[in-house]
């Protein structure tokens, strides 16, 4: 800040001079004489060019020193968002926790002690046939799950990964199988395509059980959001950087002014609002694929399908 | 039952919610109970009773749980203790075994799976001896478990293992004879529920078999309970 006066100071200084000594001669305080000045027109030039340029150089340096500034702020600001957003996860989850570990076992105890009253009043005024603890119990099942997938995320973004050798084709293997057994998987058409010549996909290095939730996530949504008869390809090969997974479906496809937010925590598109899920699959994807320093890309089009492809760096 | 003859259970938790609802429900179950809100208040408690286990949080104002057991455990009372641990972190869950906890349960848990292991740990130990879970050497026959220096040997070869089938086989080891189910060991090791259940155990049990040269098929350490999870055949003594 006083920086910043002093260079203001500075620049008004010699109008200041100026008027004052304007002021000075028109008052008389000091003798006024006529100055005649001779030049030649080819210094005049170069003169006028040299200061033009001169002011010009030191604005534009001006200008170059504040956009860094500028930039320094912007990510810093950035940083601190995302610090601050990790805080409220874990906050929240924090907050979560305990209220919900309490009714979990209140609804425990209720049912216990509903359990007793059916028996003593024997089909008496006791709710037997109630589907109200039933329900209750659905629910709180679901919040539970929000909050795993909470402390999750809230993890992924903080904890020390596990550097192995991983074979990102094993587990594609293993992850189709899963899924062809399950059974929603069963009735769509699942196809597995592993390059094999001239060499098979490379190991990269990470941690196999996060890498493979990523992609359980993934082939999780394009199962959930395809219908009985619908194809799903996933897809692997490298480019001697990375290896490149590609899971493609012909489901409804994305509208295009959803695509911004897909990724954003407990974001949920208006076709999945009547499906199951917490809005922190894609999320959790994606932390997973940056703690890998690898990338995730998601392209769709209404009516025809959806494509994410998942970049992970061979070496690290 | 006697009121004399019921297990003595001490639940130290701050939140009051949590401490009333799991007092009534222990109760239901046959226990007697006792509740403490902080550390402190449940080593004042622990200066004139001993119950037979406690259920120990570990966010607490004053002195927090695991504070709480390190100073119990320094002062020579091998009293069973599950965590109940807030942070899901696998490495939070390694040093809650090596501070001597004989248990942990993440919050939020199912209250049935927590009686479980309340029954599972008291039967495993038996009171005032040092429960398997507070000692530094675990030993079956040729395999050798340093939890301190976090190094396995097999005879008279270091073995390698990555961090994750570490824990698992320190899981393992520390409860011996005891049938585990995958989710229980996701919860354990890896601080998650059973989504990547099936691949991520079955991985790291294949690890181990492989390593220790287990045959599935004639076990020596490690036997699958098919359909159910896992259990640790091998007679577990404490080493030095």
């Amino acid at each position: 800040m006083r920086k910043r006066l002093i260079i203001s100071l500075l620049v008004v200084l010699p109008a200041v001079i100026g008027i004052i000594l304007w002021e000075a001669y028109w008052l008389g305080w000091l003798p006024d004489y006529v100055v005649y000045l001779r030049v030649s027109l080819s210094w005049m030039v170069l003169v006028i060019g040299l200061v033009l340029t001169a002011f010009c150089v030191i604005g534009w340096a001006f200008s170059i020193k504040n956009t860094q500034r500028f930039q320094k702020k912007i990510k810093d600001t950035r940083a601190e968002a995302v610090d601050q957003h990790r805080h409220f996860l874990r906050r929240l989850d924090h907050e979560l926790k305990n209220p919900l570990t309490a009714i979990q076992i209140e609804v425990a105890n209720l049912d216990a002690e509903l359990g007793a009253l059916v028996e003593s009043s024997a089909g008496g005024s006791a709710p037997k046939n109630s589907q109200a603890l039933p329900r209750l119990k659905e629910q709180l099942t679901r919040l539970n799950e929000l909050v795993v997938q909470l402390r999750k995320l809230g993890e992924l973004e903080s904890r020390l990964i596990e550097l192995e050798p991983v074979r990102i084709d094993e587990l594609l293997i293993d992850l189709v199988d899963e899924f062809r057994n399950s059974a929603y998987g069963a009735e769509r058409e699942i196809t597995l395509n592993l390059p094999e010549i001239p060499w098979p996909l490379p190991e990269i290095t990470g941690d196999a059980d996060l890498v493979y939730l990523a992609l359980r996530n993934l082939l999780g949504n394009a199962v959930k959001f395809t219908q009985p008869g619908d194809a799903i390809q996933v897809r692997a090969y490298d480019d001697s950087m990375y290896v490149i997974v590609e899971i493609a479906d012909t489901g409804p496809g994305i509208p295009e002014d959803e695509l911004p937010y897909v990724w954003d925590e407990l974001y949920r598109g208006k076709l999945a609002r009547g499906l199951p899920g917490s809005g922190l699959g894609l999320a959790i994807v994606k932390a997973i694929t940056e703690r890998h320093q690898g990338q995730v890309l998601l392209r769709s089009r209404v009516d025809k399908g959806t494509v994410i492809t998942v970049r992970l760096p061979i070496d690290r | 039952m006697m009121e004399n003859d019921k297990k003595h259970i001490l639940i130290v938790d701050d939140d009051q919610g949590i401490q009333t609802s799991l007092a009534s429900f222990l109760a239901r179950g046959g226990f007697k109970i006792s509740t403490a809100g902080d550390g402190l208040q449940a080593l004042a408690f622990l200066e004139h009773t001993q119950p037979d286990l406690i259920i120990l949080d570990i966010l607490m104002p004053h002195l927090d749980g695991r504070e709480t057991l390190r100073q119990l455990r320094q002062a020579g009372n091998w009293v069973p203790i599950i965590l109940l641990t807030q942070v899901g972190e696998s490495a939070e869950r390694a040093m809650a075994l090596d501070d001597g906890a004989d248990d942990y349960i993440a919050k939020p848990f199912d209250p049935h799976e927590l009686m479980a292991r309340i029954r599972a740990v008291l039967r495993r130990t038996s009171p005032g001896t040092l429960p398997l879970s507070a000692t530094w050497v675990l030993v079956c026959g040729e395999l050798r478990l340093d939890r301190r220096s976090r190094r396995a040997s097999l005879g008279n070869h270091v073995i390698n293992l990555t961090p994750k089938a570490l824990v698992l086989l320190e899981y393992l080891m520390s409860h011996p004879d005891e049938l585990i189910d995958r989710e229980r060991l996701l919860d354990a090791v890896w601080g998650w529920e059973a989504e990547v259940a099936t691949r991520a155990v079955d991985a790291r049990i294949a690890e181990l078999r492989r390593v220790l040269k287990d045959n599935p098929d004639q076990p020596t350490y490690i036997e699958t309970i098919p359909g159910l999870g896992y259990r640790f055949i091998g007679q577990v003594e404490r080493g030095r």
